[in-house]
């Protein structure tokens, strides 16, 4: 099962002819995606591996079937036309793992996708992963080191962090249990698919029996998820480390969604609301491995 | 954010239609004498600085005559207003105030929501946050369509706002949405929007961001940085952004966190990924140690960027230790960082014996990046200690070793030296890639049958040289170089290793002087 991917969804890299797109449609491949071919404008009729480039992704649909995802491995301030155009091709999952989207660009298409009900993960996303059956984005980086961090089992995982996508991945490996999912939503100002909307996917899905989120600082991303939880729309055991609490006043940080503004978004707040709706909020990331492995055992905390 | 100051604000609102005070820019007491004769009218003197609540703290003053606005910039300007240092007054006329109002953009990341929300309430002139509820309207902007004329006007009736006064407000709503879009602004906000006593609207100040992300459409605006900060750029932060600004391969973010390192007691800090790079700074900082600069290097650089940000961690004077902070199990390859280190370490640090350099890096390619680091530190006189994934959760030891380096360096160095710079390689035979040089000194070269630049170059997959008579040389066009070469930069690493070192490559940065 999993959720949003597995070894069956038919995915289309846009810009594969580029450092990024070229490097990890190889490792998307090679760790048994199925990816079917990729689009550059310009570029149609060249191969990247054994891969079908085309110049438009309507092009790659009509010639080559059916796409269920989209990897935008395209660079920042171009991508809006990418996406435009791969949700008029009816694309129903697009992938962004492009950081630095203007700001106004990102709110544009992402309202554009909603009207047409498209799902981004982005943009700024690192992608996902479900453990033995499929990748998209450049999380777990190469193939090799994808299967030896991110061993199949019933943890989904939500992250506001890239990295930490992967290291909490290896961590709960280490713990002696795995992943059905993992995701990384993405560091930017606004993103698409967020933790309320997940967490409902991670409910249906038979494979998770619980999920681990990695919050942070800044804004209303796990409140939200504290009220999905509240709402009865996820009921299974929820484990989150929120970072940034010890971040000390004028303290910069580069992703530019963990920002407090106007008093909304602190780890208190985040901690509070959680806890409330009946997660568990560890005060150390090491400790959510250890905290999922109790439960799993059956012997809540 | 990118912030701009109240004058900035002001011009592009009036660009969007809005009325603003008749006023302008002074630097000089001198300045705002003529300003407020040219005026002609009592006139109000505002610190341009990145803060709010500036009335309480004097930042904003009164003056009948020009002579009194001369005293009151020269009261300003070279002063601080909440510990902010006034470089430029805004010299403005007096409004006669009828009525004092709140409007203002936000973005709401709300996933219900993701988009700009206006906000407007008729209780202006305080902080925002302290009106009540429901003595404020919201509107949920259509970003696709824009607002419609009546969902402005809908703003100020639901407040209760007189008739006369609504096509007015709603126009000026309507050119905060203007500029807000016309400057791709991640917040905008009026605070007091008047109406004066003739019966104009008007901005009486204006606070508004430009997304980062967006900057570079707007050189209009000139921003020397573009990121959230609370006070203007340093020097060091506009050295750092240039890295970063025409580079997109990965992301490199610099913040110089304190002002003077001379004297010592001191250390560089550098992370990888955004998620780790707080915990561990605090780490550090809860072990006793204090940060000169806060670098962080992610989302795949290659290992040209990773060294321009390791040179400038280290460039601050009197340091007395470099730490790697990779406080992730990372996807990228992370020997780009390993190569990007080392170059910054050859460079900057041969004469300084014993200075500390900590890396902890785990994830892709861990292995191969700590191999890196391993036989390349061995060749310079530091001090190094390297830690890989076991660490991860373990940053306090990480940090143990660290202090307890840099006290053994600070008790035994005897002078505090200048501040390092890396000094260009020289050779007869360049070869420019996209954001440097390979320079080549060919009778070193030539006493040399390593081939060590060839395998490297092809391990990492620039595939630029190939061997004719049992030597390297240029196996594709010279123009295609910029394309093809990935600025690994382990050609220059292995020529060093186990070559004459008859290879190096010029990565060009600005350094600030100090």
């Amino acid at each position: 099962m999993a959720i949003l991917i597995n070894e069956n969804t038919r995915i289309l890299v846009q810009g594969i002819t580029g450092r990024e797109g070229a490097a990890r449609s190889r490792f998307m491949s090679a760790y048994g995606t199925r990816v079917v071919g990729g689009v550059t404008p310009g570029r149609g009729g060249t191969k990247v591996g054994s891969l079908p480039v085309f110049n438009t992704v309507q092009e790659a649909i009509e010639a080559n079937g059916p796409v269920d995802l989209s990897v935008t491995f395209v660079p920042g301030p171009l991508v809006k036309a990418a996406v435009i155009e791969a949700v008029d091709a009816g694309i129903p999952l697009l992938v962004m793992p492009v950081e630095r989207v203007p700001l106004h660009d990102a709110l544009n298409m992402l309202a554009y996708a909603r009207e047409r009900g498209v799902r981004i993960l982005g943009p700024g996303s690192f992608g996902l992963i479900s453990p033995g059956r499929a990748v998209a984005g450049w999380v777990g980086g190469s193939e090799d080191f994808a299967r030896e961090v991110f061993r199949p089992g019933p943890i989904g995982l939500i992250s506001r962090s890239g990295g930490q996508t992967t290291t909490l991945s290896w961590a709960i490996g280490q713990a002696g249990l795995g992943i059905s999912t993992a995701l990384h939503i993405g560091a930017e100002p606004v993103v698409g698919l967020a933790p309320a909307e997940i967490l409902p996917l991670f409910e249906a899905d038979p494979d998770t029996r619980a999920v681990a989120l990695f919050g942070e600082i800044g804004t209303v991303a796990e409140e939200e998820a504290a009220e999905t939880i509240a709402a009865g729309r996820f009921t299974k055991p929820l484990v989150a480390y929120i970072a940034g609490a010890g971040a000390r006043p004028g303290m910069r940080f580069s992703h530019a969604s963990a920002i407090v503004e106007r008093g909304r978004g602190t780890a208190e707040h985040k901690i509070r609301a959680l806890r409330a709706a009946g997660a568990i909020v560890v005060e150390r990331p090491e400790a959510l491995p250890l905290a999922l492995a109790e439960i799993l055992k059956g012997t809540t905390t | 954010m990118a912030r701009l100051y109240e004058y900035q604000g002001k011009q592009l609102l009036k660009a969007a239609g809005l009325d603003i005070p008749e006023g302008a820019v002074a630097e000089t007491p001198d300045q705002a004498r003529e300003i407020a004769a040219r005026l002609g009218r009592p006139v109000v003197v505002k610190a341009q600085v990145w803060t709010t609540g500036r009335f309480k703290a004097g930042g904003i003053r009164f003056a009948e005559t020009p002579s009194e606005a001369e005293a009151a910039a020269a009261a300003l300007l070279g002063h601080r207003v909440k510990g902010f240092l006034v470089k430029k007054v805004l010299v403005e006329e007096q409004l006669k105030l009828a009525g004092e109002f709140y409007a203002g953009i936000i973005i709401d990341p709300s996933y219900r929501v993701r988009a700009p929300v206006l906000m407007m309430t008729l209780a202006g002139g305080v902080e925002v946050e302290s009106v009540e509820d429901e003595r404020i309207a919201r509107l949920t902007l259509d970003v696709l369509r824009g607002p419609a004329p009546d969902d402005l006007r809908a703003l100020p009736r639901r407040l209760g706002a007189p008739d006369a006064l609504v096509d007015p407000l709603a126009r000026a709503l309507e050119s905060l949405w203007k500029a807000f879009c016309q400057n791709d602004a991640r917040s905008a906000e009026i605070n007091p929007l008047v109406l004066t006593t003739d019966n104009r609207i008007v901005a009486a100040d204006c606070r508004m961001s430009i997304d980062d992300a967006s900057v570079s459409r707007h050189p209009e605006l000139g921003i020397r940085v573009a990121r959230e900060s609370d006070s203007p750029p340093t020097a060091l932060d506009i050295a750092g952004w240039a890295i970063e600004e025409n580079d997109h391969r990965g992301i490199s973010f610099f913040a110089q966190l304190a002002a003077d390192t001379r004297g010592g007691g001191f250390i560089g800090y550098h992370a990888i990924g955004g998620g780790g790079a707080l915990l561990a700074a605090d780490t550090l900082s809860r072990h006793g140690l204090k940060l000169a600069n806060y670098a962080e290097t992610s989302g795949n650089p290659t290992a040209a960027k990773v060294c321009r940000t390791a040179r400038l961690v280290l460039s601050q004077p009197d340091l007395d230790g470099y730490i790697l902070m990779g406080a992730v199990i990372a996807s990228q390859d992370q020997w780009n960082h390993a190569l990007g280190l080392m170059k910054a370490c050859r460079e900057m640090l041969t004469d300084r014996p014993g200075f500390p350099v900590v890396a902890l890096i785990a994830g892709n390619k861990e292995r191969e990046a700590l191999r890196i680091l391993r036989e390349g530190l061995s060749t310079l006189p530091v001090r190094f200690e390297l830690f890989g994934r076991e660490y991860i959760h373990r940053l306090d030891d990480v940090a143990e070793r660290m202090k307890a380096l840099v006290e053994e360096y600070r008790a035994h160095r005897q002078t505090f030296g200048a501040p390092i710079r890396p000094v260009a390689p020289t050779g007869d035979v360049r070869w420019p890639f996209r954001t440097g040089t390979i320079v080549l000194r060919t009778a070193a070269c030539e006493g040399c049958s390593s081939l060590a630049c060839v395998k490297a170059c092809s391990l990492y997959g620039g595939y630029l040289f190939r061997v004719r008579d049992k030597r390297m040389t240029l196996g594709i066009p010279l123009e295609t170089v910029p394309r093809q070469c990935v600025e690994c930069l382990a050609c220059e690493h292995e020529c060093h290793l186990r070559g004459k070192g008859a290879l190096g490559l010029e990565l060009p940065m600005d350094f600030p002087a100090i």
